[in-house]
């Protein structure tokens, strides 16, 4: 019996760490892994052209802070299944980072918030990022209040997380459109 | 005939000769700047293959600092029921950290707030805190303080102490699981681990606090801790609780002289404390802290009853529920307290001997030891830049009120002490330009049971941590 409380022990010891975990900080590569299992993650960084730079901003309205577009290739074997995009950006005086994954027939489809130095109470909720799931830019709007319900106390939070989303497919349609 | 031909054709092939063999030398010129071309090429393509990867290089250095700044590996933030400050060392992957904090206050008392001046000002805490992280899972963390500024007793009108409050070696194996050992804060109440002065409003930390729930209180122990689900939970073996004697005895905080602090500590007996907190929505933080400790003589001439030191004299219970609440600007916290020894007679009569409290006359009527201790804080603060002002900033205006008896119960026959009840009512605000920074002013108004006089304070602190 005693012999088998100490195997049990170390088991949970050390097993792998468990989901509990996540309220570290996940690098993209990690949430990638995860929401991929199985997958490799490649890492690409384009430097857009000017030209690509404001097609961009017509695309989506946003403003592009940067040139150099940071994407992670998801591939399994020599397949692609998903586009992955980390995009930093201010909420209201703090940042967050929020990863963007695209399938490739340009479709959002996982939107998850790695970091949020916000007050976590405009923490956007778990249900509410499901939304943008299977959301193309040549279909959606993509708009708070329009297919995107606001998120009540929390509407700087939800504007960021809408209209960076339409940025980031729109930086998907330029760079990565083409090759589909 | 036949020399003539001869002639003929040696002067024709020197002639024809001398063309093609210039011919030969512009190609053999045209080869070798061709070549030269080549090479140069070459060299050109290999330095733009080298100036490409240079570059790639450096675009991917940048994707990982957007990364490390906004995604920050250290951070400020609570570690497993630790302040900031000493939970930087357990955020930190590999190396040394530095933390600390302090907190400098003026209190004026209408009664006295010390050896009969009515104010004084003090330098209540110097704090740092070093830590060293081993690799991810192996911790040392450490608080050192200086108190009242000095070792000295001939500065001002009496210096304090430096001394460890926390020295530990931690290993986390897992979220859910980790050990520790060494001098631990004892896990009671809510700022007797989160003691950092920018961490509560008030300007000195609450009554109950410091006068039931004996902060700051530390023993040596070892233990474990982690979050299981919604539950973080710590438990700790310690070593048993001792009755110092040497006059270390306050009638306002009777049980604080049982507190040994990891100072050549007594532990022929043990004690244990333990503590869960339910992490619900909202933020809110449900849960309850225990001890259960013997208490032992000191012996020799501090024993009265010229007890064995390390001899067990009594044994002290605290069951405490608590309750914490921080969100969109609120800062409630509730704690109460039931504290019960189990032979205070006993006690009483291994610390004060013959000046033990004589009930019928009345004499040494404060020297007499409690079998129960019972009450409870309540504080309501607001962040009132959540309405108005700077966005960066907090303004927290607060309002606590302590309802505590530090003599519920005393060994039957024997008077309680004068002023054992206590209301506190404290009103103030906790200004803070910078999330580490506060300036603190408030207002509390003792109300003690009779006869012992109310007291009227006004208190100002500067405090930081980092």
């Amino acid at each position: 019996m005693v012999l088998l409380a100490l195997v049990l022990f170390f088991v949970f010891a050390f097993s792998p760490l468990s989901s509990l975990q996540a309220k570290e900080f996940k690098k993209p590569e990690q949430a990638l892994s995860q929401i991929y299992p199985g997958s490799q993650i490649e890492v690409r960084n384009i430097t857009l052209t000017k030209e690509q730079a404001e097609e961009v901003q017509r695309i989506s309205g946003v403003k592009l802070e940067t040139r150099l577009a940071s994407w992670y290739i998801v591939k399994k074997g020599t397949q692609v299944v998903a586009y992955g995009y980390a995009d930093i950006h201010r909420v209201r005086t703090h940042s967050e980072v929020v990863l963007y994954t695209i399938t490739p027939d340009g479709r959002l489809d996982v939107v998850e918030v790695l970091a949020f130095h916000e007050p976590l109470e405009y923490m956007p909720e778990t249900q509410w990022l499901k939304l943008f799931a299977g959301k193309q830019l040549s279909k959606d709007p993509i708009r708070l209040r329009k297919d995107i319900p606001n998120i009540t106390g929390a509407t700087l939070t939800a504007r960021a997380i809408t209209d960076n989303a339409r940025k980031v497919l729109a930086l998907w349609q330029v760079l990565f459109g083409g090759q589909r | 005939m036949k020399k003539a031909f001869l002639a003929t054709a040696i002067f024709s092939t020197v002639a024809l000769a001398q063309p093609t063999e210039d011919k030969i030398r512009q190609l053999e010129e045209q080869i070798r700047m061709l070549q030269q071309e080549v090479q140069r090429l070459k060299e050109e393509q290999k330095k733009a293959e080298e100036t490409k990867k240079e570059t790639e290089a450096l675009k991917e250095e940048i994707r990982q600092l957007r990364l490390d700044i906004a995604m920050p590996t250290l951070e400020i933030k609570s570690y497993s029921g630790l302040g900031p400050a000493a939970s930087k060392v357990h955020f930190n992957p590999r190396g040394v950290s530095i933390g600390g904090y302090g907190e400098l206050t003026f209190r004026h008392n209408d009664v006295n707030a010390r050896g009969g001046a009515k104010s004084i000002a003090d330098m209540q805490r110097l704090i740092l805190y070093l830590g060293y992280a081993f690799d991810e899972k192996l911790k040392f963390n450490s608080e050192l303080e200086l108190e009242h500024a000095s070792t000295s007793g001939a500065h001002g009108t009496g210096g304090g102490y430096f001394k460890a409050e926390l020295a530990y070696l931690d290993y986390q194996f897992r979220p859910e699981f980790g050990l520790r050992g060494g001098l631990l804060l004892m896990p009671v109440g809510i700022v007797n681990e989160v003691h950092e002065p920018p961490t509560f409003p008030s300007a000195e930390r609450p009554y109950f606090e410091r006068r039931i729930m004996m902060s700051t209180w530390e023993e040596m122990g070892l233990g474990a801790y982690g979050t299981v689900g919604p539950v973080d939970y710590r438990i700790y073996l310690i070593n048993g609780l001792m009755l110092k004697g040497g006059g270390d005895y306050d009638v306002l905080e009777p049980l604080k002289t049982v507190r040994q602090r990891g100072a050549r500590a007594v532990a022929d007996r043990f004690g244990f404390t333990g503590r869960f907190d339910i992490n619900l929505p909202l933020n809110v933080k449900l849960g309850a802290s225990l001890v259960y400790a013997d208490v032992q003589s000191k012996g020799g001439s501090d024993s009265k009853l010229g007890l064995r030191r390390g001899s067990k004299v009594e044994s002290l219970t605290m069951l405490s529920p608590h309750l914490w609440w921080q969100y969109a600007g609120w800062d409630v916290r509730f704690v109460g307290a039931v504290v019960k020894t189990d032979d205070a007679l006993r006690m009483s009569q291994d610390l004060f001997g013959n000046n033990i409290q004589n009930p019928d006359t009345g004499a040494n009527k404060n020297n007499i030891m409690p079998e129960e201790q019972r009450g409870f804080y309540l504080q309501v603060a607001y962040d009132l830049f959540r309405l108005f002002g700077p966005e960066n900033q907090e303004l927290y205006v607060f309002g606590i009120y302590e309802d505590f008896d530090t003599h519920r119960k005393v060994p039957s026959g024997y008077l309680k002490p004068d002023g054992n009840k206590l209301k506190v009512y404290n009103l103030g605000i906790s200004y803070k330009p910078h999330p580490l920074v506060a300036i603190k002013a408030d207002y509390a108004k003792l109300d003690y049971s009779k006869p012992k006089r109310d007291e009227k304070e006004y208190r100002l602190t500067l405090s930081f941590m980092f």
